[in-house]
């Protein structure tokens, strides 16, 4: 299974992808909107969650979640957002915007892990 | 005569500095009036739960002072955000770089040597984004009018508060990780929602 991270702190994505990784994922990085989708772009269909913030430089992340919904090519891969806006009515639009998940900061890594397993159905040992 | 306290090198510093006595001119807070205990309560309990959960660091509260007379940026690394709507003025988290560096280490689950100044800033900016985050989600719940703009990092010790802000400022100091850190407020309340201590 396949990762996207889009986070603009690369401390944070760098343990992201870290913890993501010893559990067996593998994983693609971006800092902001605009490069997820390029990140897209190249890897396709082989990513099969993104994991997507939303404060971010150059392109937000709901501004990418909206590009990603509205792409026939991706619009089948599940995105999880994970920001510190918990506003409830920003979690309303993110959900009718089509994101999969949300999940508010801080929050460990471990529940980021259980969230992404849960959307993709994931159990151990059962992963490409 | 007043106390500033300045948080630098792991040490706290302290200068003698007069103290105005009595109300600033325009009806903003008043020396010896309280700012509002709610607004304190989730700032000081957005860091807890932030530093808890992302950073696995346990803070706990110490003393609280008035500032007055021009207030200055506490520590070494200050993350701030702008407040607006019934309370204005800024928030700010101050501490030093010993702590700054140690707290981007937690969060980056890497050693304190191997972080860079940019991977410090880095950590630390990710601090303040997700207690302002989550401060504001909080005010939300609360159905409080405030608004928290998206915050910004200082890095010298004493520097003044970014306008606009009255001449008095109050600071509650943490322990962390064997290190202090300071919430400094520096709000304009409305005349009406002045509570005396």
């Amino acid at each position: 299974m396949k990762i996207l991270f889009v986070e603009d702190s690369a401390l944070l994505r760098r343990s992201m992808v870290k913890v993501a990784e010893e559990r067996g994922f593998k994983t693609v990085e971006a800092e902001n909107g605009a490069e997820a989708l390029a990140r897209l772009r190249k890897h396709g269909t082989s990513i099969d969650v993104i994991v997507m913030d939303w404060n971010m430089p150059v392109m937000d992340g709901f501004a990418a979640l909206k590009k990603v919904r509205s792409n026939s090519d991706y619009d089948k891969i599940p995105v999880l957002m994970a920001t510190s806006d918990g506003v409830q009515e920003d979690v309303v639009m993110a959900i009718r915007a089509g994101a999969a998940g949300y999940l508010v900061k801080p929050f460990t890594l471990d529940a980021l892990v259980g969230k992404i397993s849960e959307i993709l159905g994931y159990r151990p040992g059962k992963h490409r | 005569m007043g106390k500033i306290i300045h948080i630098a090198n792991g040490e706290i510093a302290e200068q003698m500095l007069d103290q105005r006595v009595g109300s600033a001119s325009d009806g903003t807070i008043f020396p010896e009036c309280r700012i509002q205990e709610d607004l304190l309560q989730v700032f000081a309990s957005a860091a807890e739960e932030v530093l808890a959960i992302s950073y696995g660091a346990i803070a706990s509260r110490r003393e609280s002072y008035w500032i007055a007379h021009n207030p200055r940026m506490m520590g070494e690394v200050t993350g701030w955000m702008r407040l607006g709507g019934s309370v204005r003025g800024v928030a700010a988290i101050s501490l030093n770089w010993d702590l700054a560096r140690t707290l981007a280490a937690c969060l980056a689950c890497m050693s304190p040597d191997e972080l860079e100044e940019i991977d410090i800033l880095d950590g630390i900016g990710e601090l303040v984004n997700q207690i302002s985050g989550r401060a504001r989600t909080l005010l939300s719940e609360q159905g409080s009018d405030l608004t928290i703009d998206l915050p910004e990092l200082r890095t010298e010790v004493g520097q003044g508060m970014p306008p606009p802000t009255p001449d008095t400022c109050y600071a509650v100091v943490f322990e962390c990780l064997g290190h202090r850190f300071a919430l400094q407020f520096c709000v304009e309340v409305k005349q009406a929602q002045l509570r005396p201590v």
